[in-house]
């Protein structure tokens, strides 16, 4: 694999993707979801979340123990930043990484690349600018969410920075195996709606199963990452080295099999 | 395979049940402009992107310049024209040519000045800021095959290079192949034989996904010793006859595409002479010639031996 194609590669493709339908179906819903979120919270809804009253509300979600790290230890705006980006993770994954070989490679545009450049370089550079975009996304939101912390919250600069520093990079690890999943029904489809539409239909597929087969076969919730945004929320260290390695590993996981079905799809 | 330019083994490529490319062997070697043509549905296109490393052979064995097709040491040094020019919407035509100028190693200025150097040589530098999608299909083509040409590749690969050309740009495309013809290695795929008879040296004809015929085209037609005749009717059976039988003529074969055209095979020490008797005979059955050449048409030959 030549690296410098890569790089020529995904900097065409992330600048270009921004400019073009296939960045901005991601980018102006994703702006929109964030402004309205950010807005709550600068109007006090952390603040809110951090009283008594929040706290038994978030109980009811998650344990006292978790509620209580995240919207008293921690910045309670960001707290909220980092479950509400996991939460919303693969809706924005669907929206921002759905177009990463589909169209291009049934389209034929693929094919003046190819003489230039290998499949895997194409593949590695496609990835790369699907998760860079959405990266940028969420960094820009977590951004937002710090200035928002340090006007509207009680905690230290150090703290907070410190925090949102631990929370961008959780919420960018839970990305990569959504986009990578995304790699993979993008290899074998044909347009960005129907990646959108298969990937949906399976990962609601997926979910449906793990709910049915849990109890009976309890490792079948790591088919999807969603098993890991526990141990992400609880933000202990013990959780991590459970998390980080799982998301990882899951990422190896769906890229190989991506790969496998584009090596061998005709272009 | 040293040395070899491509070199295919058995290969096989099938889509489904049926072959497109079957148990081919063929080898090219550098330096040729090669015609590869063959009915339609003979299996052309899946060689080129078989060649291209868009496909992947099902069975056997492709090497293009000593590497896989795939391999990272071939990309860069072929050039592919594909039929329906596939470009990149929304981004014009100098930002996409620059990119694949970047990909084979222009950096910076020099990325811009090949990708205005390839425009220039086929005169369509003002539609460098324009986007792809907005160009005629002719124009697009001309784009297309701009493209192939960025970085000077070893290899050049075009697949129809003339249909959808205005009658001037199809000149202008096959001046750039006949002058580049000795700097790389064109492969021509046509229906038009006219032009493959004209600018190639080789000929590779394939039917249903097997190889008929790969030879030189000077070992296929013969120039000298043939004449084709467009008549302004059909050449009855005694005039047939008396063509025949022109001492000097070997055979008058009729052309299965069309049956005005007729081809009159002769071996004479004098082939003036009987030339103005072939033509007297025609004229004495009341027929007039509209069109008249000397030597044998490839498209007639190839005719034969795909339907042979």
């Amino acid at each position: 694999m030549n690296i410098k194609r890569v790089i020529t590669l995904l900097g065409f493709d992330f600048f270009h993707s921004l400019l073009r339908l296939k960045g901005l179906a991601f980018l102006i819903p994703f702006a929109l979801f964030w402004y309205s979120t950010l807005r709550l919270l600068n109007k006090g809804g952390a603040e809110f979340l951090s009283s008594i009253e929040g706290l038994m509300l978030m109980t009811k979600l998650s344990s006292l123990e978790v509620a209580q790290a995240l919207l008293i230890l921690h910045p309670p705006t960001l707290s909220v930043f980092l479950l509400t980006a996991l939460t919303v993770t693969p809706l924005f994954v669907f929206l921002g990484a759905n177009n990463q070989l589909a169209s291009d490679a049934a389209s034929g545009s693929l094919r003046y690349l190819l003489s230039r450049c290998t499949r895997l370089e194409v593949f590695i550079s496609r990835f790369l600018s699907a998760y860079f975009m959405i990266a940028s996304g969420i960094f820009f939101a977590c951004l937002a969410s710090t200035f928002i912390s340090l006007d509207n919250d009680s905690h230290e600069l150090y703290e907070t920075i410190k925090y949102a520093m631990q929370s961008l990079s959780l919420v960018l690890l839970y990305t990569l195996p959504y986009v990578a999943f995304m790699t993979i029904i993008s290899a074998l489809m044909s347009s960005a709606l129907g990646t959108i539409l298969m990937g949906a239909c399976t990962y609601f597929m997926t979910l449906v199963l793990i709910i049915y087969l849990n109890n009976d076969f309890p490792f079948v919730s790591y088919l999807l990452p969603s098993a890991f945004k526990d141990d992400l929320i609880g933000i202990a260290n013990d959780n991590m080295a459970i998390a980080i390695p799982g998301l990882l590993a899951t990422t190896t996981i769906y890229l190989s099999i991506a790969w496998i079905i584009f090596r061998k799809r005709n272009i | 395979m040293k040395n070899k330019l491509i070199e295919c083994q058995k290969l096989t490529k099938s889509f489904g049940r049926k072959n497109a490319i079957e148990n081919l062997d063929l080898s090219v070697e550098p330096g040729q402009t090669l015609g590869l043509v063959g009915p339609n549905g003979a299996g052309k296109t899946t060689l080129f992107s078989l060649v291209s490393g868009y496909l992947k052979p099902t069975s056997g064995e492709i090497r293009v310049l000593g590497h896989n097709p795939g391999a990272s040491q071939s990309k860069g040094r072929i050039g592919t024209l594909s039929q329906d020019t596939p470009f990149l919407g929304g981004i014009s035509v100098q930002d996409q040519l620059t990119l694949y100028a970047k990909l084979q190693g222009y950096v910076g200025k020099t990325a811009k000045a090949e990708v205005l150097r390839v425009l220039e040589h086929l005169k369509i530098t003002d539609l460098a800021n324009q986007y792809p999608e907005t160009l005629s299909f002719g124009l697009r083509k001309r784009v297309a095959i701009a493209q192939t040409l960025i970085g000077e590749p070893e290899l050049i690969l075009l697949d129809e290079p003339t249909s959808g050309l205005d009658p001037v740009a199809a000149n202008d495309v096959r001046n750039i192949i006949r002058k580049l013809a000795s700097q790389c290695t064109f492969i021509i795929s046509s229906h038009n034989l006219d032009e493959i008879g004209d600018v190639c040296n080789e000929v590779i004809i394939i039917k249903q996904g097997k190889l008929v015929k790969h030879c030189p085209i000077s070992e296929l037609v013969e120039r000298d010793s043939s004449l084709n005749l467009l008549l302004s009717d059909v050449l009855s059976e005694q005039a047939h006859l008396d063509l025949n039988n022109i001492s000097g003529v070997d055979d008058v074969i009729n052309d299965p595409t069309n049956p005005h055209r007729v081809t009159v095979l002769f071996d004479s020490k004098q082939p003036d002479q009987l030339q103005l008797e072939i033509m007297s005979a025609v004229q004495k059955h009341k027929l007039s010639i509209v069109e008249f050449s000397r030597g044998e048409t490839l498209t007639g030959k190839v005719v034969d031996l795909v339907k042979g």
